[in-house]
């Protein structure tokens, strides 16, 4: 068993009420197969007009896109595991804190989600770098002025001790 | 309609009339309930041939079929064997589109760590 409904289609009764009616027993007509896996297609988002009376290109196109959208929903699910094991993970301390001894702060949960692509990620990067290099430069900036204000108060303050008799 | 689709279907003009050959589960449905059945195309490839051309009308000439049309072209029609394996290959393709290939689905490899 794999998921794929089509696959996991024509399953035949072998009537006697045991376990080997899930595998098929006897050969069955191609109308027998397509009645088996019509459900599967209408899951799929087919109606049975479409099933029944279109080129069959129309139902591989289908299912292609069934897969896709298994897909999208296999890595949705992946990234809500990701937020639910972050936020475990963030709960865990104060967890075990309840049953020892001092006080634990939980972890910060994520400001923001995670990135969808390696570009945003790497945007993110870049504004996180450009955001570090602006604060460097401010306090460099800061610092600088805080240089030239004490050079200048010393040099005043120099210069009022030389014009002092 | 897509070069794709087009490809799996036989489109000719006959007295000014357009017509679109093709198969669809319904219609192989109504072939092998009429006595259809592809693997004994070797056995009798002429009387099958005609069933074949037959029943790719009923997808979209259901009364071109009860005027007798598919019989009156098919006495006229040239290069049987070109036609033989256009049409087999139409309703081999129409089974083949429809079920998943070994590798569309399945076969996933899954590792677990706890």
């Amino acid at each position: 068993m794999d998921g794929d409904p089509v696959r996991e289609g024509p399953l035949v009764d072998a009537g006697d009420g045991s376990d080997e009616g899930e595998m098929p027993v006897t050969p069955i007509s191609l109308a027998e197969m397509f009645t088996s896996i019509c459900p599967a297609y209408i899951a799929m988002g087919m109606t049975w007009n479409q099933f029944w009376h279109c080129n069959t290109k129309v139902h591989r196109d289908y299912r292609l896109a069934w897969k896709q959208r298994k897909q999208y929903r296999n890595w949705e699910m992946w990234w809500q595991g990701g937020y639910i094991y972050e936020a475990l993970l963030k709960v865990a301390p104060v967890m075990r804190a309840a049953f020892g001894k001092g006080k634990v702060e939980p972890g910060k949960y994520s400001e923001e989600p995670y990135p969808l692509s390696s570009r945003e990620a790497e945007e993110r990067k870049a504004a996180q770098q450009r955001q570090k290099m602006e604060r460097m430069l401010e306090v460099f900036k800061r610092e600088s002025a805080e240089n030239i204000r004490k050079r200048e108060e010393q040099a005043a303050d120099n210069e009022s001790r030389n014009l002092s008799p | 309609m897509s070069d794709i689709q087009k490809a799996n279907m036989i489109e000719f003009e006959y007295n000014g009339k357009a017509y679109c050959l093709e198969y669809t589960p319904d219609t192989i449905k109504r072939m092998e309930a009429n006595g259809f059945n592809i693997n004994e195309i070797g056995e009798k490839p002429a009387t099958r041939l005609e069933q074949l051309w037959a029943g790719a009308f009923l997808a979209h000439h259901r009364k071109a079929v009860g005027d007798g049309i598919p019989e009156k072209l098919f006495k006229q029609m040239k290069r049987r064997e070109e036609l033989l394996k256009k049409l087999t290959e139409m309703y081999n393709n129409t089974l083949e589109y429809l079920l998943p290939d070994e590798d569309d689905e399945g076969n996933v490899e899954w590792t677990a760590t706890l």
